[in-house]
């Protein structure tokens, strides 16, 4: 008379059928989701821009010699770059230097074309740095983001000039490089300038945060369905009642709505 | 409670070969396998609260004995919201509580309303139904019907909002609990099961109404790391 299979766990067709009984909660979910990611798309994401710029680390003795690095900077290659990123990452006293240059550098401009420099705290948060170690690379990528391309484009020059000069700084008066930055001499990559066309826009395009919001919501409402099963105080299935008592189900029947839409059970 | 109220359909299912009509008959065929030994003659239907299927179900149940050559009667003892009548379209004029009260005549309360089903419905409203259900002329009146009908069919109220099951039970051979899928509590179905428990009302199986089709697979499997088997039935 009654289904003698036995059969473990939750099946695909379980899960099909979670998804189909739920469906109209996972719909209005995706919907809202999509609603946040258009509002959130037209009102809150701000084009940013972003330059980057590249920097040599060379470790110097004879600081004189300032061509490239030789046979025995490369013993520091992987050293140089990691150092110098960690304190451009989290040295205030960096973001600090930065400031003052940018500050000076915005000095010298036109006062048209003059910006709002950002205090040092906000530099540190602007700024971005990495390093190749695997190739040993004695080249490091120092990036900045900002609101303006101006801004951008000035702060990046100051980033890079910046360190340059605290390596500079560093050097005793016998030009030998002292204290933890000066073992380093830090120099610009050859011929690589940042022009206002290298400030490019990295905010994310409307149709990708949308795209991003309307998989958010098919998982999080796919995730809802099976709260709300697991969560269920209903008898919603036989095995759910053969689960709360020894009575044997002796019956089962249908559902049946007529044609006026009137149930009967 | 019952999750909403919803807009019933009095349906009787005559057609034997529609699936609610083969459920029904797979619930009676069930019912009597498990009265194999002792003949259920008076049969009753309860669920935890309203709503639920417990009158649709009794009177569908009524029905397919009828329909198998059985001579059948249906009394309307849920006093408080009586149903069984508008399933045979009926006036509700005279019925259990007008004999009771010797306004009527048993003959006079006794439908009949298809050729071998009858009904005795609830009749005119009283303040004390709880009286009426335990008058022992109510006891009497099922004596003398066993000997005219195969099959008694008891319709009652919920059982987790009135105790007329309990009283009922000293004249009912069986119960068959009535649960709704996704209508039916388990806090409440686990209510009922306690009460049925104290109470010592024999309920002999429990019917599933208002049963997803698509549900079928899944009603076996989900959640529980196991399917039924019946093989022990």
């Amino acid at each position: 008379m009654e289904d003698n299979s036995k059969e473990q766990g939750i099946s695909l067709s379980d899960i099909l059928f979670i998804i189909k009984k739920r469906l109209i909660g996972i719909i209005v979910i995706v919907l809202l989701f999509v609603g946040f990611g258009v509002v959130y798309s037209f009102a809150f994401n701000k084009t940013a821009f972003q330059a980057d710029s590249c920097l040599y680390v060379l470790y110097k003795d004879n600081t004189n010699d300032t061509t490239g690095p030789n046979i025995s900077d490369i013993n520091y290659g992987r050293l140089a770059p990691k150092t110098l990123t960690d304190s451009l990452l989290n040295d205030p006293n960096v973001w600090k230097k930065i400031e003052k240059v940018a500050t000076e550098a915005n000095n010298k401009l036109p006062e048209e074309e003059r910006i709002e420099v950002p205090d040092y705290l906000k530099i540190g948060k602007s700024i971005g740095a990495s390093y190749d170690d695997k190739l040993e690379s004695l080249m490091f990528i120092i990036t900045y983001r900002g609101a303006t391309q101006k801004e951008v484009l000035l702060m990046i020059n100051a980033c890079c000039e910046g360190l340059i000069g605290i390596s500079e700084d560093s050097r005793d008066l016998n030009g030998k490089a002292t204290g933890p930055l000066g073992y380093f001499l830090i120099s610009r990559a050859g011929g690589y300038e940042v022009s206002l066309d290298e400030v490019y826009v990295v905010s994310q395009s409307k149709k990708t945060i949308i795209l991003i919001a309307g998989c958010l919501g098919v998982v999080v409402g796919i995730a809802y369905a099976f709260i709300r099963e697991l969560t269920n105080q209903r008898i919603a299935s036989r095995a759910a009642l053969e689960d709360l008592t020894d009575i044997k189900v002796i019956g089962v029947i249908p559902e049946f709505v007529d044609k006026g839409g009137r149930k009967n059970g | 409670m019952a999750k909403k109220t919803q807009k019933h359909a009095y349906v009787i299912f005559d057609d034997t070969t529609s699936i609610q009509s083969e459920a029904y008959q797979k619930l009676q065929i069930n019912l009597d396998y498990a009265s194999i030994d002792e003949k259920y003659r008076v049969i009753s239907c309860i669920s935890p609260t309203k709503g639920e299927g417990k009158t649709t179900t009794l009177v569908n149940l009524a029905n397919i004995y009828s329909l198998k050559g059985f001579k059948c009667i249906i009394i309307d003892l849920d006093l408080r919201a009586p149903q069984d009548h508008k399933f045979f379209n009926l006036v509700n004029d005279k019925g259990i509580t007008d004999y009771l009260s010797n306004k009527a005549s048993k003959e006079e309360v006794i439908h009949q309303v298809k050729e071998h089903l009858s009904i005795i419905t609830s009749g005119s409203t009283t303040p004390f139904p709880s009286k009426v259900i335990e008058s022992k002329k109510l006891k009497d009146l099922i004596e003398e019907l066993k000997g005219e009908y195969d099959y008694i069919f008891i319709d009652t109220s919920p059982v987790l909002l009135f105790g007329d099951a309990v009283v009922i039970s000293t004249f009912v051979d069986a119960f068959l609990l009535v649960v709704a899928m996704n209508i039916t509590r388990k806090s409440e179905l686990k209510e009922a099961l306690k009460m049925v428990e104290t109470s010592h009302i024999n309920v002999v199986g429990t019917v599933l109404t208002h049963a997803d089709n698509k549900a079928r697979k899944y009603k076996y499997s989900y959640g529980y790391g196991y399917r039924y088997n019946n093989t022990n039935n």
